[in-house]
């Protein structure tokens, strides 16, 4: 039973979330800081996760990546109700009476600085139930449900769109320069997230605008899936302006976009600085694997990540750990704090995981383009390591 | 006569024939031809398996497929035209003939140095 409870993990964190943004006050902090608190030190003491279990019953994994659609749902409603003014849905009379929780003047007590912990708390809880099981669910090309529901949780973070270039932008060009998702050697986080944001939407609405030339339709129509995901995102901020007014609009685009740059910060360092010969084949080496426990159990086994871009049509119950795969040095949220913080000090901490990667696991063509690659970097010690060839 | 009538049908394995090479075999039911074409140890050139690289792609002669994801991302509006379809993304619906341009061992992508263009 273990083993398919523990992928609820996520949820329990998102009820921190949800519950601290009703609490109000310094509570709204409470999301955050019990995700990034526990996932820090938890994948630090807990250790790696090997287990590849069979699942007799992959339906009850497969039904738990739906929750996040109601789940959402209700953290949505409890924003908009804190930033709001009025009774939305009468929430505020029904916690009263039934937990006499006064809901009225915890929001009464909450200040900018407690709204700025909501939206970082949100942000990550966006992105863990959201982005990621979106872009669990957005694989599934075959399977029109998964689609709709995996593209409304994209919606969330303005990033519907990622179900266009995820599949058939990113996987196909995965570490080569044509791809705006591999971080390049030496690129420094905030550059990469300007690049990746605007490289991978221009890349969305020329893969839609080809797609719809194919078939002979105009670009500007609603066949358009790009317009499409920008529109259902559209229909999201309208709802916060109707239920919340401006303020509810801000709190939530500034939420969303927390969310969307944790997508960013993990995009980063799953294939930061990997190089890859354009004519061959994705190999379980063109990404940073991680198999911590708690960043496999919480993302629904994402940080498989060498198995998953090798075999992209792999449930997250089929993925395998790849004990030998390039690994990351820490778990998935403290690289991503790393790299949000510190991002000069994380590019030096994996100079020397670049140049084992050079040494073995490239190959040939591999090398040439990794040797470019370090020349380019800007990085001293990289730039050293192609002029001794 | 009646039993058979009123018997469920089995859903049958269908029949893929592929030029120029003469290949035959079956695709059981929720197959598609790729995963047939593998089981049956030819060298069906393919990479990605999920209806993305197009390196499984082939030209439908007779007959017609289920495709099972949008072909309309990854090839041209000639190659649809010409019938070409995926092989990792159809399952034939019914018996099919295709035609495959070139074969695995002709594609020498395993030759790490090998560049792109002569891939595709």
């Amino acid at each position: 039973m273990v083993k398919y409870a523990r992928f609820m993990a996520v949820y329990l964190f998102s009820l921190a979330t949800l519950t601290g943004i009703l609490l109000g006050g310094a509570w709204m902090w409470l999301g955050f800081v019990v995700i990034y608190g526990v996932m820090i030190l938890g994948d630090e003491s807990l250790g790696d996760y090997y287990e590849e279990p069979a699942y007799r019953h992959p339906r009850l994994l497969n039904s738990l990546l739906y929750f996040a659609l109601p789940a959402l749902f209700v953290l949505g409603v409890a924003m908009a109700w804190m930033a709001g003014s009025g009774d939305l849905f009468g929430f505020g009379a029904w916690a009263q009476a039934s937990f006499g929780l006064d809901l009225f003047a915890r929001r009464e007590a909450t200040a900018p600085l407690h709204w700025l912990g909501a939206i970082l708390s949100a942000g990550i809880t966006f992105a863990a139930l959201g982005t990621n099981i979106g872009h669990e669910l957005t694989h599934r090309t075959t399977d029109r449900g998964a689609m709709v529901a995996g593209r409304w949780l994209l919606a969330i973070t303005f990033d519907a769109e990622f179900s266009i270039e995820h599949v058939y932008g990113h996987h196909r060009r995965l570490a080569t320069s044509a791809d705006p998702a591999s971080a390049r050697r030496g690129e420094h986080f905030y550059s990469y997230l300007l690049r990746s944001v605007f490289g991978q939407t221009k890349s969305a609405f020329e893969l839609e605008r080809n797609r719809l030339q194919t078939l002979g339709h105009g670009t500007w129509s609603l066949h358009n899936r790009y317009l499409r995901g920008w529109l259902m995102s559209a229909l999201i901020v309208a709802a916060f302006g109707v239920a919340a007014g401006p303020k509810g609009v801000v709190i939530f685009v500034l939420a969303a976009l927390a969310g969307r740059s944790v997508l960013e910060a993990v995009n980063y360092f799953e294939h930061y600085g990997l190089v890859r010969d354009p004519g061959q084949p994705v190999e379980p080496r063109h990404s940073w694997n991680s198999n911590k426990r708690l960043s496999n159990v919480m993302l629904f086994n994402l940080a498989r990540h060498s198995h998953h871009h090798a075999e992209g049509d792999a449930q997250f119950w089929q993925l395998r750990a790849y004990r030998d795969a390039p690994t990351l040095p820490y778990g998935y949220l403290t690289c991503m704090l790393l790299v949000f913080l510190l991002p000069g000090w994380y590019r030096n901490r994996m100079t020397p995981l670049l140049l084992e990667w050079d040494r073995r696991f490239a190959t040939t063509s591999e090398r040439r383009l990794a040797a470019e690659a370090n020349r380019a970097s800007g990085v001293p010690a990289l730039q050293l390591a192609a002029q001794g060839r | 006569m009646l039993r058979d009538l009123f018997r469920r049908r089995e859903p049958e394995a269908a029949r893929v024939s592929v030029e120029p090479f003469g290949w035959e075999f079956d695709v059981a039911p929720g197959q598609t031809i790729l995963q047939a074409a593998l089981a049956q140890g030819l060298p069906w050139p393919s990479r990605c398996r999920v209806g993305s690289c197009t390196t499984c792609r082939c030209r439908l002669l007779e007959g017609d497929v289920r495709a099972l994801t949008d072909t309309s991302y990854v090839l041209s509006r000639e190659q649809l035209q010409q019938r070409y379809v995926l092989a990792c993304q159809s399952q034939p619906k019914g018996s099919v003939r295709v035609h495959l341009d070139r074969m695995k061992a002709t594609l020498a992508a395993d030759v790490p140095s090998q560049p792109a263009a002569a891939v595709d």
